[in-house]
């Protein structure tokens, strides 16, 4: 990692993109690790995000929903890879015969602190909501409308993400 | 409570703040944006090109007085009006173990008539087993976790395939009409779920919402796909941490495989 996350090059050439750019990559860039626990992947994610974007942007009818829209791209981008990532571990786990914990093997988790390797164990959904809710600090409503789905599916999912989390504390204690 | 809140905020402003990157706008992110702009002027021409050809379509099959499939979203399979489902045509139409979604880590089975009900309790399952013209049944469930059953470690996903034969199209009307009735009610296990049409087979709903307690203790997200195609009862539905676009791709693989005789 060769620099702090405020500093943006912006290559020519990229007209409306680079102000979004600019403007939106560093809170996407952490939310998309905060997601993911994988700085790499988070960056990945991020390009793929702006580039999904950028071919609906000039038909969103309130530019100011540009970061909405953002949150709720890498929140569904970020499941995709999560599940790749499953369907790689298990095939490798089938090739070699060794049984894995789907959740083991984050190869970018820097320090190996219990609430953060926690949080990276639970599942995609849950994650979503509390990383939305407690780090975005994202209303439940506004929750509800970036992973496009109810009130109540917001509670429970940041209910049964919490659950899950006092449970690996107890084991862990 | 609050603790485990606090530590979490704590730890991920931590992270995030602590996080080093350089933002790069690229020429490759360049190029592919470029590349996606094309990509949606090259789709929205062929969207207006496709509502045309449609259109005429449409108006073809009006004038000319044909039965049309239903409309919808997703829609894979055309209605097989004259083909006759039989207990022989389960197996192929049902997901099998050879279809686990790759987390899986165990899986349940079962035929009969409880299959079409199993989810439901009291008046629902005494109705359930009056319904007429009811032929065989398969269900094949997926669970993310070998001990699913356990309530300290039931898991988070559960994914269930199923399929009824009735004798025909007409008491498969009227058990998918029940069936929607149940699952769209308000009762003990379900409640108030969204229902929309999911475009499958003959006819068909959607719903998605909170279960309570239908698989695993407590409330959990679900998602419930039932429809038909003509003496056929389909359905696939999840509750927990699911994928909806897998759990409509399993929808899509039934109705196919239904297709494919």
């Amino acid at each position: 990692m060769s620099a702090k996350v405020e500093r943006i090059q912006v290559e020519p050439g990229l007209g409306p993109l680079a102000k979004l750019y600019e403007e939106h990559f560093a809170s996407a860039f952490r939310l998309a690790y905060l997601l993911t626990g994988d700085a790499d992947l988070a960056e990945d994610l991020v390009q793929d995000a702006f580039v999904k974007l950028i071919g609906r942007f000039a038909n969103l009818r309130d530019p100011g929903s540009f970061d909405a829209y953002l949150k709720r791209t890498l929140v569904n981008l970020s499941y995709g890879s999560f599940r790749r990532r499953r369907v790689e571990r298990a095939y490798l786990a089938r090739a070699s015969g060794l049984a894995t914990r789907a959740t083991d093997g984050f190869p970018d988790v820097e320090e190996r602190d219990q609430l953060w390797a926690q949080l990276q164990r639970i599942a995609p959904r849950q994650r979503a909501a509390l990383v939305l809710r407690y780090y975005d600090d994202l209303s439940e409503q506004q929750t509800a409308d970036v992973l496009g789905c109810s009130l109540r599916t917001v509670k429970s999912l940041a209910t049964r993400g919490m659950k899950a989390m006092r449970a690996q504390q107890r084991g862990e204690q | 409570m609050m603790d485990l809140e606090r530590d979490l905020r704590e730890m991920m402003a931590r992270k995030a703040d602590g996080l080093e990157r350089t933002a790069r706008a690229t020429p490759e992110l360049v190029r592919r944006a470029r590349f996606r702009r094309a990509g949606t002027a090259v789709f929205s021409m062929a969207a207006v090109v496709a509502l045309l050809v449609g259109g005429l379509a449409a108006t073809r099959s009006l004038l000319n007085d044909e039965a049309t499939a239903p409309a919808g979203k997703g829609q894979v399979a055309p209605s097989h009006a004259s083909h006759r489902f039989t207990p022989a045509d389960l197996p192929r139409v049902v997901l099998s173990r050879d279809d686990a979604p790759p987390d899986a880590a165990d899986y349940g089975f079962d035929t009969g008539k409880r299959v079409f009900g199993f989810n439901f309790t009291g008046e629902a399952r005494s109705r359930i087993a009056a319904l007429e013209g009811f032929e065989q049944a398969r269900l094949q469930t997926f669970y993310d976790h070998p001990r699913h059953n356990d309530a300290e470690s039931y898991g988070d996903l559960y994914v269930a395939s199923w399929a009824v034969v009735f004798d025909d199209s007409n008491t498969a009307a009227t058990a998918l009409e029940f069936h929607i009735t149940s699952v769209g009610g308000k009762h003990d296990r379900w409640d108030d779920l969204r229902r929309s049409n999911p475009g499958l087979g003959d006819e068909g709903a959607v719903f998605e919402g909170i279960t309570k307690g239908a698989v695993r203790p407590g409330d959990e997200p679900v998602v419930y796909y039932v429809w038909r195609i003509n003496n056929l009862l389909l359905g696939a539905w999840a509750a927990g941490e699911y994928d909806p676009h897998e759990i409509r791709s399993i929808a899509n693989l039934m109705t196919t495989r239904a297709a494919d005789r």
